[in-house]
């Protein structure tokens, strides 16, 4: 297909469309400097169509790569010559069509197979210059084609004194192509669990309503024995490999077992409570639990404090009487705690029963170079986590908010480009399309029109993101609803002069024409 | 002859300015509207006797230009008109064949004609050559009647659809191409009234409580609405108002509140069948792993 053969002639903005000629003004606001109001424009089409068919191709086909990294809240700390390892240690996936794709393109290009293959290195971000650890990642394909790592033996030494770190992961092809550097999100170096009662004025280690955690089981502190909470096969499991975060969530009490109960509950998890824990990739749950605090091998019954990160606890199935989720080697069962003899408050359990639960982060960065060779590294990778929309009337300006951002940065709705301006790493803002800029139709027509929001690099890179931009028609004479709501008790006569009435108030300009 | 002809165009065909005449697509009912209402329906049936007598006496007279008197006085102009202005004048079928068939043969004598137009009369002419003069009239007669129930049920029709259609209290009887042009416009509102209706009583348009404020995206500018809009006689659009989804958002929600349970089982349950149910009475089992 030729370039540009779909093009609409014009695509306006609100604004208008100004001659051609100040197309070079763009290349020249594209330094970050903020273009005057006035000086709206739209690029020149001559420059702009083979990056729109791009985008045009990449939103009826879209192949993505993805690289998502899950890892947890919190670090422990390692003192002297110890390796306490992070645990749940932490996970790269590779996922999306774009990477098979990618592959095999450089098969293509080189019959070398193994040159493709993509590999990784994942380390702490470091202070100043300081020599950064790494460890390296090889991934191996799963069954639905994601290609998956952990780094298990990443630690951080007492020596390091900052609060808060970094986790950075490298990829490269096996050729030496670099992919790009990827980061987690922040990490909280503790010494240790906390042993205090939380209070809710330091939420900081508190785990909240709706949070994703992991939960993982260690027979006798021994660290070869760890087995992580899994759903595999549509069953939950304790997979000695890999570990799967959970929506943890407070449920109705009065009805547990609701699932329509929307939305969820809000604030901070208290022992006692019951829960919901919610597989985030399976959508498979357990049902309703009380989680329990666990002290020297029993359940505290009467303790209703906020948990905290790495706290041992227990999961009471709700509704039972003294059942607990369990691990036996791989599987996941009930088991029943017998009462303690002196303390009527306590229950005793064994190990298999204790589960320790620390909150989990994910970031997920996704682009695609499309049918452009590019060859520089996609990294910064942009992350949008808000959008923020203002003005009204004849301009609206949308703040896109998140993290990496870069001057090089164009924010496209479908595939409009908008005017964007590059304020910070963490702000971009641009001027929303005329919905006239999608199809001259669009502007008649009586529905809803929806776009996805993009990220554009100068050199045609793409980086999608989760968010959705919604175009909702509105009538400011149209006043149907209230008109029915109020003579909905009278005869129908009187509901149907009303409705001639609003006919012929609101299209006077139909009576005009004869 | 003449003096027909002016009877009904009383201040004579040429007072009438040809375009602002043809302009309207429907001739004849144009025409009458000009009369007094009550009169009205019965010029629309004297219409037809006008109508129908020029197919044939038209063609009889053409040579010579003797037929009956009324017939060929209107057959004239009209033949005047399709040969003129034919480009705008676009009436429903009858009277659009009607013109044809009368220019084809006004020029058939000329013998430049041709084609469909020219076969079609010579199969005329053939049959009419072994009809007698008083079978041709009673078929005319027929046909009149014809014409005249047809045009009636037109009428009524039209008479039905204008009484569905609000219209402004001063204004006078709709004509037939208004009463249509209103009626694709009141339709197209109260599609809109019955389909904006639903998600109102949902409760509210405002979604997410990171949006509460509507942000609206004015049009200006707009041309004037024409019945080929695909949102004609609705009230003009005063903008769009924009918002936005976060599909992973979304997405986790969902998994949140369709999802499957999967209970744990129960040891005691596997190893000890026959006291299923009989759980509180069980000694406290002691686990093996």
């Amino acid at each position: 297909m030729e370039p540009g053969a779909r093009l609409s002639p014009e695509p306006l903005t609100h604004l208008g469309r100004l001659e051609g000629a100040e197309g070079q003004l763009q290349r020249e606001a594209e330094g970050g400097q903020a273009t005057p109001p006035w000086c709206w424009f739209r690029s020149n089409p001559e420059q702009i169509d083979p990056i729109r068919d791009g985008v045009r191709r990449y939103l009826q086909l879209p192949c993505d790569r993805t690289v998502l990294i899950l890892h947890a809240k919190v670090a422990q700390k390692s003192y002297g010559n110890e390796k306490r390892f992070f645990c749940p240690p932490p996970c790269v996936y590779l996922i999306g069509p774009g990477w098979k794709l990618k592959q095999e393109e450089m098969k293509a290009k080189d019959l070398t197979a193994s040159n493709s293959k993509v590999c990784g290195y994942m380390g702490l971000d470091s202070v100043g210059n300081s020599h950064m650890e790494t460890q390296k990642l090889n991934f191996e394909e799963q069954t639905d084609s994601k290609e998956f790592s952990c780094a298990k033996a990443l630690y951080i030494s007492d020596s390091d004194k900052r609060k808060h770190f970094r986790l950075v992961l490298k990829l490269f092809f096996s050729n030496g192509q670099e992919i790009g550097t990827f980061h987690s999100k922040l990490i909280k170096v503790i010494s240790k669990p906390s042993q205090k009662k939380q209070s809710l004025k330091n939420t900081e280690l508190c785990i909240s309503s709706g949070s994703k955690v992991s939960l993982f089981n260690r027979l006798r502190s021994q660290t070869v024995s760890t087995r992580y909470l899994s759903v595999e096969g549509g069953a939950f499991t304790a997979s000695a490999r890999q570990w799967a975060a959970f929506t943890l969530h407070l449920a109705n009490e009065c009805c547990p077992q609701s699932q329509s109960e929307f939305p969820l509950r809000e604030g901070y998890i208290r022992y006692g409570s019951v829960v919901r824990l919610i597989c985030t990739a399976t959508g498979i749950a357990l049902p309703p639990l009380i989680i329990r605090k666990v002290a020297k091998q029993s359940v505290m019954m009467d303790v209703d404090e906020p948990i905290s990160q790495l706290h041992k606890c227990a999961f009471q199935l709700y509704g039972s009487d003294g059942m607990y989720l369990c691990l036996s080697t791989e599987k996941v069962i009930q088991f029943q705690a017998s009462p303690c003899p002196r303390e009527p408050n306590r229950e005793l359990l064994n190990d298999s029963s204790c589960w320790t639960i620390i909150g989990t982060e994910t970031v997920e960065y996704t682009f695609t170079e499309g049918l452009s060779r590019i060859q520089d590294p996609v990294s910064p990778a942009p992350l949008i986590t808000a959008l923020e929309l203002t003005g009204g009337g004849d301009v609206a300006m949308l703040e896109v908010q998140g993290e990496y951002f870069q001057a090089n940065l164009k924010v496209w709705f479908g595939d409009v480009e908008a005017e964007t301006m590059y304020r910070s790493p963490k702000s971009l803002v641009c001027v929303v399309p005329d919905v006239s800029a999608f199809s001259c139709d669009w502007r008649w027509l009586r529905y809803p029109v929806t776009v996805p929001l993009l990220l554009l690099r100068n050199d045609g890179l793409i980086y999608s993101s989760t968010f959705s931009f919604t175009y909702t028609p509105e009538q400011n004479f149209f006043t149907g609803q209230p008109i029915l709501q109020e003579i909905a008790q009278d005869s129908s006569d009187t509901l149907l002069d009303t409705i001639h009435q609003e006919f012929t108030r609101t299209n006077f300009h139909l009576f005009m024409q004869s | 002859m003449e003096a027909v002809l002016l009877e009904h165009f009383p201040a004579g065909l040429d007072a009438f300015p040809p375009a602002a005449y043809f302009d309207d697509e429907e001739f004849f009912t144009d025409h009458s509207s000009r009369d007094p209402l009550e009169g009205d329906e019965l010029l629309e049936a004297d219409e037809v006797d006008f109508l129908a007598p020029p197919f044939h006496d038209c063609c009889r007279a053409a040579p010579g230009l003797g037929g009956p008197p009324q017939g060929a006085s209107l057959c004239c102009p009209a033949a005047a008109a399709a040969g003129g202005f034919s480009p705008s004048f676009s009436p429903p079928s009858s009277p659009s064949s009607f013109a044809y068939e009368c220019c084809g043969r006004a020029a058939s004598p000329g013998g430049g004609g041709g084609g469909a137009g020219l076969k079609a009369l010579g199969a005329v002419r053939r049959r009419r050559r072994v009809r007698s003069e008083a079978e041709l009239q009673q078929l005319r007669q027929a046909a009149n009647v014809r014409e005249r129930r047809r045009m009636q049920s037109i009428n009524d029709a039209f008479e039905g659809l204008r009484s569905h259609i609000p219209t402004l209290p001063y204004e006078k009887r709709l004509s037939k191409v208004d009463t249509l042009r209103l009626a694709i416009g009141y339709i197209n509102f109260l599609s809109e009234l019955v389909r904006s209706d639903l998600p109102l009583r949902g409760g509210g348009g405002s979604q997410s409580p990171c949006q509460p404020k509507k942000v609206i995206i004015c049009h200006r500018g707009t041309r004037s609405p024409s019945p080929s809009d695909p949102d004609y006689g609705l009230p003009p659009l005063a903008g769009h108002s924009l918002s936005w989804t976060d599909e992973k958002q979304l997405k986790e929600q969902n998994i949140i509140r369709t999802a499957k349970v999967w209970t744990p089982e129960d040891p005691r349950k596997l190893n000890k069948q026959p006291s299923l149910n009989n759980i509180e009475n069980e000694p406290p089992f002691d686990f093996v792993s």
